[in-house]
């Protein structure tokens, strides 16, 4: 099942050596994380811009659609860094995050604000020269650029709430949360 | 002027009792403050990329601080209370921090610098500033508010 | 305030503000070198 096959994956990376080196260097992992927290200035701070006028909250007399590409680059080299230094983290410390609730719920809302940019970007040029030069987008545009910025807090939240230990595989949790979080061995161990 | 008291009243305050009992109710704050704090680095860069004539170079430079200015302080607002709110839970802690008190220094500076420096000049027509002021008010203020954020990052590691 | 002052107050300010960060960054760099060559000499 699913759980079995991120969990072996989980296992597969744990064993390699870097990963391990990463995990216990006095250094390497605090930076790798503080570059993570700091790149959401520039990835999540570039979005906030490019959202907020959508919304007709900002820049009400600059063309929406200059905005989002003027900022696209920047935005998408902060979006790089994230990757990169998220998969780190998560390479560093395989097991744990796999049976991270709340890092599963993230992945989760990862992949949903990136369906809700593709959509949006895909309706935003669609109807761009009807409202482009609008202070204030459409409802349907602004709806969009209001779950983004919603989807994006989650995804926020969710990460800094992965490093608490609440939902923990070696806590006592029923059944059906061992499941969701994908510890393996509990389940096993309660059949 | 020792803050000592000050910081002692505030770990045994209300604030505190509510921020050191509830993790979610911190977990939360704390998220506000990381979102105000993509917002203001958002703001800051827009403005300082323009200045530097990085980014949006055919928007004017005035248009651009303009705009970026009012979500700062909306931002900054959000990571100020919630920054109290938090630090009530660790008070005494942080006033033995020396990473804490570097981040409060540099936070003071960036705020006197917005107000009291960057915003007033950035108020005239930017041409008839020199440019290299222009630039020398952009890298400062990066390295300020990324002083700031690093900082403050590594009080956690301290 | 005259746009000259405040020229020049930004000037000032950013001499001072980038040498005290420069400074503030080379410390905790110059730490950081120190526990490396500590722990992996």
């Amino acid at each position: 099942m699913l759980n079995e096959l991120l969990l072996n994956l989980a296992h597969w990376f744990d064993r390699q050596s870097w990963s391990t080196s990463i995990h216990e260097s006095i250094y390497l992992y605090s930076w790798i994380e503080t570059t993570h927290v700091l790149t959401l200035m520039v990835f999540l701070g570039m979005l906030c811009v490019i959202d907020l006028r959508m919304l007709g909250a900002i820049f009400p007399n600059v063309p929406a659609s200059t905005i989002a590409q003027r900022l696209d680059k920047p935005m998408m080299i902060g979006f790089a860094v994230m990757l990169i230094t998220g998969f780190l983290l998560y390479y560093a410390i395989p097991v744990r995050t796999t049976q991270s609730l709340w890092f599963r719920i993230k992945v989760v809302l990862l992949i949903a604000a990136g369906v809700n940019a593709f959509l949006f970007r895909a309706k935003m040029q669609a109807s761009s020269e009807t409202w482009d030069l609008d202070p204030i987008p459409p409802k349907r545009i602004r709806i969009g650029a209001a779950l983004s910025l919603a989807l994006w807090a989650g995804v926020v939240i969710t990460g800094r709430t992965i490093a608490y230990d609440w939902f923990d595989c070696h806590k006592q949790l029923p059944y059906f949360m061992y499941w969701v979080v994908g510890c393996v061995d509990e389940m096993a161990a309660l059949q | 002027m020792d803050l000592y008291p000050f910081f002692d009243w505030l770990d045994t305050s209300l604030l505190a009792d509510i921020s050191k009992a509830y993790g979610g109710v911190f977990a939360v704050v704390q998220m506000l403050h990381l979102l105000g704090i993509s917002m203001l680095g958002g703001m800051v860069l827009v403005g300082d990329l323009r200045l530097l004539n990085i980014v949006m170079k055919d928007i004017p430079s005035e248009v651009v601080i303009e705009n970026t200015h009012k979500w700062f302080n909306v931002a900054l607002v959000m990571i100020i209370i919630s920054g109290i709110f938090m630090s009530s839970a660790v008070a005494l802690k942080l006033y033995y921090n020396t990473m804490f008190w570097a981040k409060m220094t540099s936070l003071t500076a960036g705020v006197v610098f917005v107000y009291a420096v960057r915003r007033p000049l950035l108020k005239f027509d930017h041409a008839s500033i020199k440019p290299i002021t222009l630039r020398m008010i952009a890298i400062t203020s990066i390295s300020i508010w990324f002083t700031v954020a690093a900082s403050g990052r590594w009080i956690g590691f301290s | 305030m005259k746009k000259e002052t405040l020229e020049k107050a930004a000037l000032g300010f950013a001499v001072v503000a980038l040498v005290s960060i420069g400074w503030f960054w080379s410390v905790q760099i110059g730490w950081v070198i120190e526990t490396l060559e500590m722990a992996y000499g």
